[in-house]
């Protein structure tokens, strides 16, 4: 039993990039929104650290605290709600009032020191930060070692 | 060592990170197989295996640094890279060999570094400390030598011009009676040839480039190939342009001036 309690939206940058963040080594990089909404079968690799993964461990901290924020407030209410009129001659329940949060949220790009470029592999673009570009990166859409 | 291709490195790379994604994100319930299946792999394979001997510049006694931990005190790892490989190895190899690959057991499963965690946080916080810093080190030797031998491979066979030779075509200026001069030149059917597969390999050379103006360089061409097949002379500005836009691929410039010196005896 799964109930869908909000939407997130993540918007692309001007060149249709948008950013993502891998959960085991935190680097930031970005892909194009076109794989990710018509071409992605599920999992992505990191440029920077190589793992592959499934795409729903590459969403930005922003976007999972958001996410938690707002299934802690779904999960303040259902209790609440359940403890409703609970009240008797021993047991009295008290609560708060819970906090609202939005739960249709949408994200702006804020990565504007990515460098932007195509890899030779998938011929696509990606954005990293200069350091990553440096030290040399894997192709997130297929996993190639290109730097 | 064994000689590597570049593509070999690549399929070794992709192996490796695919184990090591496994032991990475493992879980309690099967880090005993995922560690003994990344050990096995890692002492198999030469090239990984060369890199581990190479850094292998320190002994460890695990038994007496796993008897002597204090509780919750986190293992110490040595700012030295060479040691902390070694280190890393070394205390994997004997959680493979004594604990069957449950490598929890090194720190007691329980306790790591906090009192008041689970098990799975304490695993996560181990994994964290030892192992993915291993896994960060082969995959970046792994990329290194992939580039190394990327660019040998480069030096060995740099880019063949197809033998393309530029001679001295014989061009007739056309002319018509009465003194007027027509703009159709004769070219003879060795220099339209000759012309054409210089332009293709100029084409194959510029998509294996990395020209920020491909498709500028790919109009001018259709063009001077155009004006070639109708006999007509290719404007001097066209030629120019396709040398401007060409400056920057080295392997590139050769044909383009070969192409340019067959085309200006008009």
């Amino acid at each position: 039993m799964s109930k869908t309690i909000g939407t997130m939206s993540i918007q692309s940058d001007e060149n249709g990039l948008i950013t993502l963040q891998c959960d085991r080594c935190k680097t930031r990089f970005k892909v194009e929104c076109s794989f990710m909404n018509d071409e992605c079968e599920g999992s992505i690799c990191c440029p920077s650290c190589g793992m592959t993964d499934s795409v729903n461990t590459f969403w930005p901290e922003e976007i999972i605290e958001g996410a938690k924020s707002a299934a802690i407030m779904e999960a303040e209410l259902l209790i609440q709600e359940a403890f409703k009129g609970l009240n008797s001659k021993y047991i009295k329940f008290k609560s708060t009032p819970v906090k609202r949060v939005d739960t249709k949220l949408s994200y702006k790009n804020k990565d504007y020191d990515m460098r932007e470029l195509t890899v030779n592999c998938c011929q696509k673009r990606i954005a990293l930060m200069p350091l990553d570009l440096t030290a040399g990166y894997y192709c997130p859409y297929c996993g190639r070692i290109e730097k | 060592m064994n000689q590597y291709t570049s593509d070999e490195i690549q399929s070794i790379s992709a192996s490796f990170r695919n184990i090591a994604r496994r032991l990475s994100r493992t879980d309690y319930n099967q880090c005993d197989s995922n560690l003994i299946r990344f050990m096995n792999f890692i002492q198999s394979n030469a090239l990984i295996n060369d890199f581990i001997q190479q850094n292998h510049v320190k002994d460890y006694d695990v038994k007496a640094m796993i008897e002597n931990r204090g509780r919750a005190t986190p293992f110490d790892v040595s700012p030295i890279k060479e040691e902390e490989i070694s280190m890393a190895v070394q205390m994997l190899d004997y959680a493979a060999k004594v604990f069957d690959g449950d490598f929890t057991k090194l720190y007691g499963t329980y306790w790591y570094t906090n009192l008041k965690t689970t098990s799975t946080d304490e695993m996560r916080t181990f994994i964290e400390h030892i192992i993915d810093p291993l896994i960060d080190y082969i995959a970046d030797y792994l990329q290194a030598c992939y580039n190394k031998a990327e660019k040998d491979e480069k030096e060995k066979n740099p880019m063949k011009m197809k033998g393309i030779t530029a001679t001295n075509a014989t061009i007739v200026m056309g002319s018509t009676v009465n003194g007027n001069v027509s703009n159709q030149v004769s070219i003879n059917q060795n220099t339209k040839a000759e012309a054409s597969e210089i332009i293709n390999s100029i084409r194959d050379a510029i998509q294996e480039s990395n020209l920020p103006t491909k498709d500028d360089v790919y109009e001018l061409l259709d063009q001077i190939h155009d004006d070639i097949q109708s006999d007509r002379q290719p404007h001097k500005g066209v030629l120019t342009a396709l040398k401007t836009l060409c400056s920057g691929g080295a392997t590139v410039i050769p044909l383009v001036t070969a192409l340019i010196n067959l085309l200006s005896k008009f």
